[in-house]
């Protein structure tokens, strides 16, 4: 069998065209319905071109050839192309650390990661502080770390970053003073419910970038972000404070994450950020719950689904300049820009796979955003089970644990096999976060979401064809309308 | 003058490897590197043979002796970034006599430096090795008739230029140097960077840089410029380095267009050429095709490849629209080259590893006789 008769594509059509992804040069190609189909079985046999193709398909594949497409060649050896760099990355080049300056937290979130009683296999909340010690010798770390980044960035995360803000203050002065020869940036990620105005000018005069944990409308937020204390809402108090804000210190800068709960109706997030005269038009990140940890896994709502699917279908009209833009939802227009950033800087062309490489899921662990717990310990980001043996990559005294390190970086070495026969390999979304079994790295668990990775990055190939078939300018996605 | 460098970072390097260079009366004493440039708290070798010198994170921990402060070239993020560096090195100058800038501050900052020496209560003088100077500042007047001749430069002349910038120009041309000297040729040199009057040679003329100065100007001048050295100082060999990236890497990074190595080559044609590339895995490797492109680009042939330690983030670079590098470590790059350096027609080094640069030294020489072989014929 010589190598030509296994290509490695992908078939998929939408409703108005029929394409082949060419896995190797990272690429679309539109094809005839009869080449479609002969390609389409040629996959579900493993690749392997079926017999009895008609002179017209023949000629097809001729000529899909000799343009460089339908090439069988996979990669032989899985191996992460940065693994070679790994030490200078981490010696050298971390982006962001992200100080866990408590584990406590003022709110109890329904969906919340760190609440004992639905999650496992996470750390609970605890009284347990950075001490000023870890935090200034985690300064000391980066400073040693981040001589190739132009903009390092400090991170205070928690719990509550701000129930810790004496020690933020001394933290951001030491460092400032410290790193007086880079472009320093700082960024919290806050509940703003302690965001008093003494904090608020302190971190406009230095420069922070807020992340304001923010739900949707009064109804939608105080169903899951209530305080710890008393149990009640918190959304009127963080909009007081954020009104206050808009008003003292008008140059500080900040975006909303808003955590999606898909049992429920979403129109009402949409109408907020979309028409509120307060939070219409402010930058915003929207996630669905995050239930890796769960026992209980959320399913989403009927309703949900429906709301949804339409704020996106208006989206797309709007980019389309059939829809008027201040009618359609500003979070779908400010995800879908995002979705198709993303997907500009994946689809970049290439003439062929290397022989040793790995799919496109982790980044170099520890490099982005480096963890570092109020004990100490580093982890690979912040995202990542705290008490899982398999993520602490290090710790701030005997530095990073490269070995582990290696390990996360080539997870995909745990599924070598499928791995080198999967269209998704450069568009694959699983780091070793997900492989992470209560503290071991498992094979099966990474394979057993291989498949709603391969339906996710369908579904983005499509919406990138449709609106590629629309002729929306590449501009348009990108920048937003 | 016993210099304090600072702020000693990546760009100095070159200078403080080849320390030996300096023109006598230059002599470094002393490094400072801010902390998160990741120098501070290691030691490095002053010159071949030479000490080690520890490279300290802020001027209170200095123990050596120093009268002079050096400011090299560095990239700093921001003004803001630089005003503060200017702010540390006001710090020094009631203590020292000279400060020797290299690096193109802003105008203020030049401006804050001079004032403070002048008003210093010991004398302290600001030598500015990136002052403007006009054709008339180099013998030259632009020329009256449209497109000049240009005049035929008899010595051999070698080019070293760079795909993009950061890629060790300037590092090789004084490794090359030191080469051509150690084996009794007399060199006339042009570097990359300002300052280099303080290694024996010239800077890259500040005219061939002038954005209100025509190509059809620039050209002619500096191959008359290039003459006149030649006459004053009956050189052997002319080694040349372009400042810069070689042409731009697309649309979106254009990098000045490839504009000042075309008025290089155009008004000095090189007998050899040095080209430093990036670095790049096995599966990017596109040397050759690099060469060809310069072939009908430029009408020049490449005759060896230095590879950097440089790493372009193109992913990254057109994500957040500026170009985005890492440094990865010597070594990876020494392994890379001795497992790709057979894949290529043209000769492909690690510049910075004496023995290799050594390699490469032949190469040139071997050229520049093939040449000279040639030209008798």
């Amino acid at each position: 069998m010589t190598a030509i008769e296994k290509p490695f594509i992908h078939a998929l059509r939408t409703p108005l065209c029929n394409y082949i992804y060419d896995v190797n040069t990272n690429a679309f190609v539109d094809v005839d319905e009869s080449t479609y189909q002969y390609l389409r079985e040629a996959e579900q046999r493993g690749g392997a071109l079926p017999d009895g193709a008609d002179e017209h398909i023949e000629q097809n594949l001729k000529t899909l050839r000799a343009q460089g497409y339908l090439s069988s060649k996979r990669p032989q050896e899985i191996r992460h192309s940065q693994s070679e760099l790994l030490e200078y990355h981490l010696n050298e080049n971390i982006a962001q650390i992200e100080l866990q300056v408590t584990q406590q937290c003022n709110f109890r979130c329904a969906y919340c990661n760190y609440c004992a009683s639905d999650f496992e296999s996470q750390r609970d909340h605890s009284a347990k502080r950075m001490s000023v010690e870890t935090a200034l010798s985690a300064v000391d770390f980066f400073a040693k770390r981040c001589s190739n980044q132009e903009d390092p960035t400090i991170g205070f995360y928690g719990g509550e970053p701000l129930l810790e803000f004496p020690l933020i203050k001394r933290v951001t002065e030491y460092a400032e003073k410290k790193l007086y020869a880079k472009n320093l940036k700082f960024t919290v990620t806050t509940n703003a419910s302690l965001l008093t105005p003494e904090i608020a000018r302190f971190m406009e005069e230095h420069d922070f970038m807020l992340t304001i944990s923010l739900d949707g409308t009064p109804e939608t937020h105080d169903r899951s972000r209530r305080f710890a204390s008393n149990g009640k809402g918190s959304f009127e108090v963080i909009r007081r404070n954020l009104e206050n804000l808009k008003q003292q210190c008008p140059d500080l800068e900040y975006s909303f994450n808003t955590v999606v709960d898909p049992r429920y109706p979403c129109d009402s997030l949409h109408e907020l950020f979309s028409e509120d005269g307060f939070f219409g038009g402010a930058r915003i990140r929207s996630t669905l719950i995050d239930d890796q940890f769960s026992i209980k896994k959320t399913v989403p709502g009927e309703v949900f689904l429906q709301q949804d699917s339409r704020h996106m279908f208006k989206t797309y009209l709007t980019f389309q300049g059939v829809y008027e833009r201040k009618r359609a939802s500003h979070v779908a227009c400010q995800d879908l820009s995002a979705m198709f950033q993303r997907f500009k800087i994946d689809m970049k062309p290439s003439v062929s796979l290397p022989e040793a490489a790995a799919p496109s899921g982790p980044c170099i662990p520890g490099q982005m955003r480096l963890f570092v717990s109020a004990d100490g310990i580093l982890y690979p980001c912040e995202r990542v089970s705290e008490t899982s043996p398999a993520m602490k990559i290090g710790n701030l005294k005997e530095g990073f644990d490269l070995g582990k390190v290696d390990r996360l970086l080539n997870i995909a070495q745990d599924t070598a096999e499928d791995c080198k026969n999967c269209w998704v390999f450069r568009h694959c979304k699983l780091c070793g976060g997900p492989s992470d079994n209560c503290g071991e790295l498992s094979a099966d668990l990474r394979r057993s979401q291989c498949e709603s990775v391969r339906e996710q990055v369908e579904h983005s190939f499509r919406d990138y064809l449709w609106t590629r078939e629309f002729g929306i300018p590449e501009d348009t996605l990108i920048k937003g309308v | 003058m016993r210099m304090l460098v600072f702020p000693y970072g990546q760009d100095c390097e070159p200078v403080i490897r080849h320390a030996g260079m300096l023109e006598d009366g230059y002599e470094i004493t002393a490094l400072v590197s801010p902390a998160g440039w990741g120098k501070a708290g290691k030691e490095v070798t002053v010159g071949a043979g030479s000490g080690m010198l520890p490279v300290h994170e802020s001027f209170e921990e200095v123990t050596e002796e120093f009268d002079s402060l050096f400011i090299p070239p560095f990239q700093a993020s921001g003004e803001a970034v630089e005003n503060r560096l200017v702010d540390k090195m006001l710090l020094l100058i009631p203590h020292i006599s000279h400060i020797l800038c290299t690096a193109r501050l802003t105008e203020a900052n030049r401006k804050k430096l001079k004032e403070a020496c002048f008003c210093s209560s010991q004398p302290c003088k600001f030598v500015d090795f990136c002052e403007d100077k006009e054709l008339e500042a180099y013998g030259l007047a632009e020329p009256m008739e449209k497109n000049p001749p240009l005049k035929f430069v008899d010595v051999p002349v070698v080019i070293v230029a760079g795909v993009w910038e950061k890629t060790d120009k300037f590092e090789i041309s004084l490794s090359l140097r030191e080469r051509f000297l150690r084996d009794g040729y007399r060199v006339s040199q042009v570097g990359s960077r300002d300052g280099c009057e303080m290694m024996g040679f010239h800077s890259f003329p500040r005219f061939m840089l002038q954005k209100d100065l025509d190509g059809t100007v620039k050209i002619p001048c500096f191959n008359q410029w290039i003459h006149q050295m030649i006459k004053r100082e009956q050189p052997d060999v002319v080694l040349i380095t372009i400042p810069g990236a070689l042409q731009n890497f697309n649309e979106q990074f254009t990098r000045g267009f490839g504009l000042l190595p075309h008025e290089v080559f155009q008004s000095v044609a090189p007998d050899a050429l040095v080209m430093c590339n990036i670095y790049m895995s096995e599966e990017e490797n596109v040397l050759d095709e690099l060469s060809i492109s310069c072939k009908y680009k430029f009408d020049v042939s490449v005759d060896a490849f230095h590879i950097s330690n440089l790493i372009v983030d193109v992913h990254k670079s057109e994500e957040y629209n500026r170009i985005i590098t890492d440094s990865i470590y010597r070594e990876t790059v020494s392994k890379a080259v001795a497992r790709g350096s057979t894949n290529n027609a043209i000769p492909v080094f690690n510049g910075l590893d004496a023995k290799e640069c050594d390699k490469m030294y032949e190469t040139i020489i071997e050229k520049l006789t093939s040449k000279s072989a040639q030209t008798v014929l």
